[in-house]
């Protein structure tokens, strides 16, 4: 795109002049400050973390009821500040840029590149003996691990699937398919048949094309990453354009929603969505909205793997953090952040009233004893996400720094392609050389 | 700042000339602007300088000289914004402020129920940007909203209005169109204000309504019809709410809605660059200053001001 | 322009007779003009335009009665199913019950109100009406500070507001509108005072007055109807500011309405849409009804206000 000379070079020390002075000067002295609690092991009564979540008011109720858990066997108060996702990040940027940020937050994987090179978010693994990682499994933490370091723990696991409105299909006299084996051929073939057999009242499917788990999970397929390990493009031309490609040819017979059907369908009621109006018959959602979902439209769904496991070059599924707790660097209580976060993963009394609703408690042992105690819906949900879990799965590296405007590039290439702007060829080379650009410019 | 001036204040040749003495009370008077003055211009000398920095948020800001704006001047997305926004105000503008002025001269006849109906198209801008409102505007001008179930009344497929990357913009005119109520208030407040007595002369005089409403109407209206040129032009450059409820934050489909302002956003707050960020802010301040300073020359010629 | 004149040596005398000439032409304000043929018609020009522009009214309030699953299914402006439980659900669902978010709205636009019609006139006068070295240069500032997109002012302005130790405080709400920090007011208000014969001004003086009796007993009088322009968007925009809530504030019990509308939604799992409806229809209510109040005061400004 442009050559922007970055600007690793020119971070750090600041000049003079008011005005620097009072972007910089009232940052406290972030080193100082780390250190100095940690020998006092004992909770004080008088501390108070700040906790910055976003939720809605029943999310934040049950968040509030599992705290008063913590602060009744610690004695240590947590002020939990919600807000709604629209605004977070904003806030959150603010509150960093202003030197005030929350003691520990939310935090969503593709995010962490940016400020953990920035150094605003603590290494937790010098924490290691007040947080307890020994059952967490290993593939999670990679995902929150970035540059070696490790800036998160998952606040639980989740996957994406395929929900097929059973009780749709089967009306129309079509059996579902077996989806341990199927291939994208197969999946083409169903979502077209779906749409003939309703008389092209319903689509088979219709999901956002640009969402990055999806397009992720079908470089692995081919072989690939859709990131390197080391920061940069890990696909090609062809792969995305055949992806690309794919959804064009599916949406000429019907089996994905025709041009402009899919609206930002996150807004609406969940009975209202396409999939609930029976508009389209399936759709792809991240694992742990299954329960919601299925509540909602009756438990007429059904979850389904994504197809080309079986055929494609290598294994695709991934199992990823839902979010992450992090913490921040300058927090003034370092090592009672550290015991919340350790409270909010190791304690199966941390789940009482929030249970799976941020995924599968990422310590082993706790999803065990939660995952006892929820509904049929929600046990679906787990059992699918430990199945994937379970098996041999490649690694899967954090997303760098930059990954968000990927994401962005995704989504202007699939309307260009969907309006028929671009052919999916063009849009799989545009991808490389963008992706590539935005990459350079983050890192 | 106020004292120094206040001073010179004094020592005005002016107040010897006698018809203004004693205005040397707005030093006084002008206190609290000035206390606020400095509450806007810190943050404003912040941003400027930020603009000559490479400042992610979350590190302390270092001096770049010019590169951010060498970066400003090849980079086509920047360039695409700009288009965005200049198509979109001098559509938007010209459009709002006819309907708004019409529709003002309209009541201003004297209707019965007035109230109801200057109540009932001043309701758009009442609501805000809430949640509600995005969902309400999907209800209109969803693949499946109200104007594509009316348009296939008569047998045309509707686009998509928010997802069609041709249709999108003109989508946002139409609902800043719709939110004409504000300038109409405005403008009927004016119009309420010329003495009536100016009419009557005029009658008595013989005058044509056309004539009087050339010869009174649109001089004494015409300090408020520049005032809602000027706010206009600024508001609409520096649209930034409606694009982003409008687009969930994404200049989406296909960067059609990508406003100057919502890309600004977007460097600062999502990539990290607020330096960049900084340095696009205030080329857009010049531009619209520009506007601004052009409009408020021109007003010499057609604003008329009774002083 | 020579009507305009002669109407005007018609007013040189003393600014109380012609403030009170000035009221009395209220009295025909109200009368009806056209033939019945063109009234008939500019009604149904009105009446057309307004169902559009009510539309979204009708259909928020149509939402606010339906069940959640059929805020989008039910097609209908008549709900099929109507369900009142959305406004006691709504105004309970939340941490505090919903009239707290109300009241704190409530207490935001009134100082709001107050200050900018204070320090917005006082500004405005000296702008308009008063002559004074640097004015020019002060007034042009005041317009710039509108020209500077905000997104890049407001951590430097978190900044300073931090630095007082206002955060999570009303005070960064409310302080910058005692200040004249709203240039938009000042504007319009010079626009308005601009636009008032200058006799008014040379008739007070002539009686005595100074520059601030002139602008308490003349100018703010004959502003009403431009300072009830000023209330009535000034309510608007601080009943609808989110952002500014969203940055300063953090506890609950001092959240506006707009933040709290937002806790009915979710990212994850299922949003409250007919609550949310509901509580939506009700914040809007004293918008409207400001609104409908401060129009009376629009209409008949100089009428009502006038000089001792």
């Amino acid at each position: 795109m442009t050559t922007y000379v970055t600007r690793r070079g020119f971070i750090t020390l600041v000049g003079s002049g008011a005005a620097v002075a009072a972007v910089a000067g009232c940052r406290p002295g972030t080193d100082g400050t780390a250190g100095d609690q940690a020998g006092g092991g004992a909770a004080t009564s008088d501390v108070e973390l700040r906790l910055m979540v976003w939720a809605s008011a029943a999310e934040a109720e049950r968040y509030e009821e599992d705290l008063a858990v913590f602060t009744d066997k610690t004695g240590i108060g947590v002020k939990l500040e919600f807000l709604d996702v629209g605004g977070y990040q904003d806030k959150l940027n603010t509150l960093f840029a202003a030197g005030d940020p929350p003691d520990v937050m939310f935090q969503v994987g593709r995010w962490i590149g940016e400020y953990a090179t920035r150094g605003v978010l603590a290494e937790l693994d010098q924490f290691s003996d007040v947080i307890d990682l020994d059952a967490v499994d290993a593939g999670l933490l990679e995902q929150a691990t970035y540059q070696g370091k490790l800036y998160g723990v998952p606040t639980g696991s989740t996957t994406i699937a395929y929900v097929y409105d059973r009780e749709l299909v089967t009306g129309l006299g079509l059996e579902m398919p077996d989806d341990t084996t199927w291939t994208w051929a197969d999946f083409a073939a169903f979502n077209a048949a779906i749409y003939e057999a309703s008389d092209g009242q319903t689509y088979g499917t219709g999901f956002y094309v640009p969402w990055l788990p999806t397009i992720t999970q079908w470089a692995r397929q081919h072989g690939q990453d859709l990131f390197t390990s080391d920061g940069t493009v890990g696909t090609d031309a062809a792969t995305i354009g055949e992806y690309f490609q794919l959804i064009e040819d599916m949406r000429a017979d019907g089996g994905f929603a025709a041009q402009g059907v899919l609206e930002d369908d996150s807004a609406a009621s969940l009975e209202q969505s396409l999939l609930g109006r029976g508009v389209i018959a399936s759709q792809i959602i991240p694992a742990n909205q299954f329960s919601d979902l299925n509540s909602a439209l009756d438990g007429r769904l059904q979850l389904m793997r994504v197809p080309g496991e079986v055929d494609g070059a290598r294994r695709g599924y991934t199992v990823t953090p839902t979010l992450l707790w992090c913490q921040a660097a300058e927090s003034e209580h370092p090592q009672e952040a550290a015991q919340l976060i350790d409270f909010l993963t190791n304690d199966p009394e941390s789940y009482g009233a929030r249970s799976i609703f941020l995924g599968v408690p990422a310590n082993a042992e706790v999803a065990e004893v939660v995952a006892a105690e929820v509904s049929e819906n929600e046990q679906a949900f787990v059992d699918f996400t430990l199945g994937v879990q379970s098996e041999d799965l490649p690694a899967y590296d954090m997303e760098p720094a930059g990954t968000g405007e990927v994401q962005n590039i995704l989504v202007t290439l699939a309307t260009e392609v969907e309006y028929q702007r671009m052919t999916p060829q063009q849009a799989g080379e545009e991808f490389m050389s963008q992706a590539a650009a935005a990459l350079e410019a983050a890192g | 700042m106020s004292s120094t001036t206040a001073e010179r204040g004094v020592s005005s040749p002016r107040r010897r000339k006698g018809a203004d003495a004693g205005d040397r009370v707005a030093y006084v008077l002008l206190i609290p602007w000035a206390i606020g003055m400095l509450f806007t211009l810190i943050p404003f000398g912040v941003s400027l300088y930020l603009a000559f920095t490479d400042y992610d948020l979350l590190t302390s800001p270092a001096w770049v000289g010019l590169e951010n704006f060498a970066h400003f001047a090849n980079d086509p997305k920047a360039a695409t914004a700009a288009k965005v926004t200049l198509v979109y105000t001098f559509v938007a503008v010209p459009i709002s402020l006819a309907v708004a002025l019409g529709i003002a001269l309209l009541l201003n006849r004297g209707v019965r129920g007035l109230p109801f109906y200057r109540s009932a198209f001043y309701l758009p801008s009442l609501i805000g940007a809430s949640v509600a409102i995005v969902m309400l505007w999907r209800s209109i001008f969803g693949h499946a909203g109200v104007v594509n179930r009316f348009l296939a009344f008569f047998g045309i497929d509707g686009p998509g209005w928010t997802t069609d990357p041709d249709w999108a913009l003109m989508t946002l005119v139409t609902l800043s169109v719709w939110g004409f109520g504000a300038s109409m208030v405005i403008f009927l407040a004016g119009l309420r204000q010329i003495p009536r007595m100016y009419y009557e002369a005029a009658s008595v005089d013989g005058a044509t309504p056309a004539r009087q409403f050339f010869s009174i109407t649109m001089p004494l209206l015409s300090p408020v019809l520049f005032f809602n040129l000027v706010l206009g032009l600024i508001g609409s450059l520096q649209t930034f709410t409606q694009a982003y409820v409008f687009s969930g934050g994404t200049g989406g489909p296909a960067d059609s809605t990508l406003f100057f302002n919502l890309y600004l956003y977007q460097q600062g707050f999502q990539r990290f660059d607020m330096g960049y960020a900084s340095a696009l802010a205030w080329i857009m301040f010049v531009v619209i200053a520009i506007f601004t300073a052009v409009n408020f020359l021109v007003s010499k010629y057609w604003v008329f001001y009774d002083d | 322009m020579t009507d305009l004149t002669a109407a005007r040596v018609a007013t040189r005398t003393s600014a109380q007779r012609l403030v009170s000439r000035l009221r009395t032409r209220e009295t025909y304000r109200e009368e009806i003009t056209g033939t019945p043929g063109s009234r008939f018609l500019r009604h149904v020009v009105l009446i057309g335009l307004g169902l559009v522009m009510l539309y979204p009214l009708i259909w928020m309030v149509s939402a606010s009665f339906k069940p959640s699953a059929d805020v989008f299914n039910d097609t209908s402006l008549i709900p099929t199913q109507w369900d009142l439980g959305n406004y006691a659900e709504g105004w309970s669902a939340l941490e505090f019950p919903f009239e707290t978010y109300l009241y704190n709205s409530m207490v935001l636009a009134v100082l709001n109100i107050l200050g900018n019609i204070i320090s917005c006139s006082i500004t405005a006068y000296c702008f308009a009406r008063l002559r004074f070295p640097g004015r020019k240069i002060m007034f042009a500032m005041t317009l710039a500070t509108m020209l500077l997109p905000s997104h890049v002012i407001l951590i430097p302005q978190y900044i300073v507001f931090s630095k007082l130790g206002w955060i999570n405080t009303y005070l960064p709400l409310t302080v910058p509108a005692f200040l004249a920090t709203n240039a938009f007011f000042v504007f319009l208000l010079v626009q308005f005072m601009r636009g008032l014969p200058m006799e008014l001004q040379d008739a007070a003086r002539i009686d005595g007055c100074g520059p601030i009796r002139t602008y308490w007993s003349v100018i703010l009088p004959l502003t009403t109807p431009a300072l009830a322009t000023v209330a009535i968007f000034t309510f608007i925009a601080s009943w609808n500011d989110f952002f500014g809530p969203l940055l300063y504030l953090t506890d609950q019990m001092l959240f506006p309405v707009p933040l709290a509308l937002r806790q009915f939604m979710s990212a994850q799992g299922a949003s409250q849409w007919g609550p949310m409806f509901a509580m939506s229809i009700v914040s809007l209510l004293p918008v409207v009804g400001f609104f409908f109040i401060g129009q009376r005061y629009l209409i008949n400004g100089i009428a009502t206000t006038g000089m001792k």
